[in-house]
């Protein structure tokens, strides 16, 4: 039903969107994974479970950037660092009212985007799924097929990373 | 400066929980351990500050708004199976879809109508080619098909064995007998 | 005058594209061939859905210079092709999944006009008739060893003319269109 088709496309692109963009740190190629994802449900549509969908989406979401990321590593493509984080995400909502804590609290945040752009995988996606999106531990692990345990470690290991970065960058 | 005693935490002990803190999922007795160790260790009590803020900032960070470009191309595409990689050519703007364009036409809706149309996402002649080819194989199979199964010595022979037969199996069913033909 | 001709346009286009968009599966002539079940999707070697406005653009195109074919398209609702090639695969597998489809095609009061069965090969035709009219045709084909065959067409058919323009085109000539779109580049 093109009806119900249209209510999960409204419901999940910006998640769909959001996870590939921050995967993928590229406008285009998370339009392009977005369009690729929407497509699937489209032709698969009377073949999914409702209550899957979620998860469902966020895996092909996933596998979808993964090709895309294996084909850049392949292509050698030349990526300028965080191309995909302008001024949207830079406008962040900054309560500083000091100037200069603007600048330091804008300075961090674009050297967190670069050092979660260069988060490997599997953490980088759990971090995303759980400190970007919210979502809770236990769909994380079924949309990423592991167990709840697992996506806790990743977690961990994941924001440790970031941390370990951004304490060397900081000094 | 740290007295160790068997209640105290050492730094790599600290660190190796201080995620699970974040998160609120240390059980209290640790959790006051832990809070113990950061006041007396300002290298881990740093640690955990960084932790902080970092996790604040990701959470801030804003869901993003797929440009509707997107799902517009994906009602287009899905009703073509045309799929253009990248397709930059939608442009914002007036976006009726294509059938509306073919409804245009049919009404003679106007030069109006049509021109409103131009600047929106029509289907490219490229696209329309390839559904073009598209229904041509599906003619093809077709043929092929019936081919295979005998069906196309003559059209006459057509007919006889395809459409004489479902007229009448049509007009049977419509008198309320069910009927089939086997060759 | 240009006011209303717009208005009543846009009006018409709600109605009518509202009803085209989600109408197809309220179609007599419509086969859900995703509900059939008969061949995995991602090994498919040809997929084509075809839907609404998209023929209807086709049919304009090739007005000059087909005209027949033209006017088969412009009576058109849908058109959709699932072929598996068969090849290294179980057919036994795939001949139960088209006895299946076949009784649900009759359940769902299809009319069978062609059953062929012959050395494996296996092709049955049916077609749904609606106001007395033919308003689909469902073809099923398996030929083990080469591949199985399942088409949908919604619309205003008739069924020798589609043949006969089938038989016009060949398949090794025209490119195989791949199954599932394309990878984002």
């Amino acid at each position: 039903m093109l009806t119900a088709f249209e209510d999960s496309a409204q419901r999940y692109r910006r998640q769909v969107y959001s996870f590939a963009r921050y995967l993928l740190s590229n406008r285009e190629e998370a339009e392009d994974v977005t369009q690729e994802v929407l497509l699937r449900l489209w032709r698969h549509r009377s073949g999914v479970d409702e209550e899957r969908l979620g998860p469902w989406l966020l895996r092909v979401t996933r596998n979808a950037c993964y090709d895309l990321l294996r084909k850049r590593r392949s292509d050698n493509a030349v990526r300028a660092p965080g191309d995909g984080f302008d001024a949207e995400m830079q406008h962040a909502a900054s309560a500083e009212p000091d100037p200069q804590a603007r600048a330091e609290a804008a300075d961090f945040r674009r050297r967190l985007l670069a050092a979660l752009a260069d988060l490997e995988e599997p953490y980088k996606s759990v971090v995303i799924l759980r400190e970007v999106q919210g979502l809770p531990h236990r769909e994380i692990g079924e949309a990423l097929g592991v167990p709840e345990v697992t996506v806790r470690v990743h977690l961990h290991r994941g924001r440790r990373k970031l941390r370990e970065r951004l304490r060397e960058v900081s000094r | 400066m740290m007295n160790r005693s068997d209640h105290d935490l050492s730094c790599e002990e600290a660190l190796g929980i201080l995620e699970p803190y974040l998160d609120g999922e240390l059980p209290a007795a640790e959790a006051t351990r832990l809070r113990g160790h950061l006041e007396r260790c300002a290298a881990c009590a740093a640690e955990l500050e960084l932790a902080g803020k970092i996790q604040r900032e990701l959470r801030s960070l804003p869901q993003l708004d797929c440009p509707p470009e997107v799902l517009e191309r994906v009602r287009g595409s899905g009703r073509g199976e045309v799929v253009p990689f990248p397709s930059r050519r939608f442009r914002t703007g007036i976006r009726i879809a294509a059938a509306a364009a073919a409804l245009a036409l049919a009404v003679g809706g106007g030069a109006l109508f049509l021109h409103i149309q131009q600047a929106s996402d029509r289907p490219s002649p490229e696209e329309v080619a390839q559904a073009t080819r598209q229904a041509r194989l599906a003619l093809a199979y077709v043929g092929k098909v019936t081919r295979r199964a005998g069906l196309d010595v003559r059209d006459d022979v057509l007919v006889k064995r395809l459409v004489a037969p479902a007229t009448e199996s049509v007009s049977r069913s419509l008198d309320g007998r069910r009927s089939e033909k086997e060759f | 005058m240009r006011k209303p001709t717009i208005l009543t346009a846009v009006l018409l286009f709600l109605v009518v594209s509202s009803g085209l968009a989600q109408g197809l599966e309220d179609q007599p002539g419509y086969l859900p061939l995703e509900k059939l079940d008969l061949f995995p999707r991602d090994k498919l070697s040809v997929e084509v859905n075809l839907e609404g406005a998209i023929l209807r653009m086709v049919a304009e195109a090739t007005r000059g210079d087909d005209p027949e074919f033209a006017s088969v398209m412009a009576g058109l609702k849908a058109i959709y092709v699932r072929v598996f090639p068969l090849s290294g695969a179980d057919a036994g597998a795939v001949k139960t999944k088209i006895d299946r489809a076949v009784r649900m095609l009759e359940d769902r009061g299809w009319h069978s006009t062609v059953k062929v069965r012959e050395g494996g090969e296996e092709t049955y035709i049916y077609l749904k008739e609606a106001d007395g009219k033919i308003a689909g045709l469902t073809l099923l084909s398996l030929e083990p060893g080469d591949e199985a065959v399942a088409i949908n067409i919604v619309g205003r058919i008739d069924p020798a003319q589609l043949g006969r323009l089938g038989r016009h085109f060949d398949i090794p000539q025209l490119e195989k269109v791949p199954a599932h779109g394309k990878k984002p580049e």
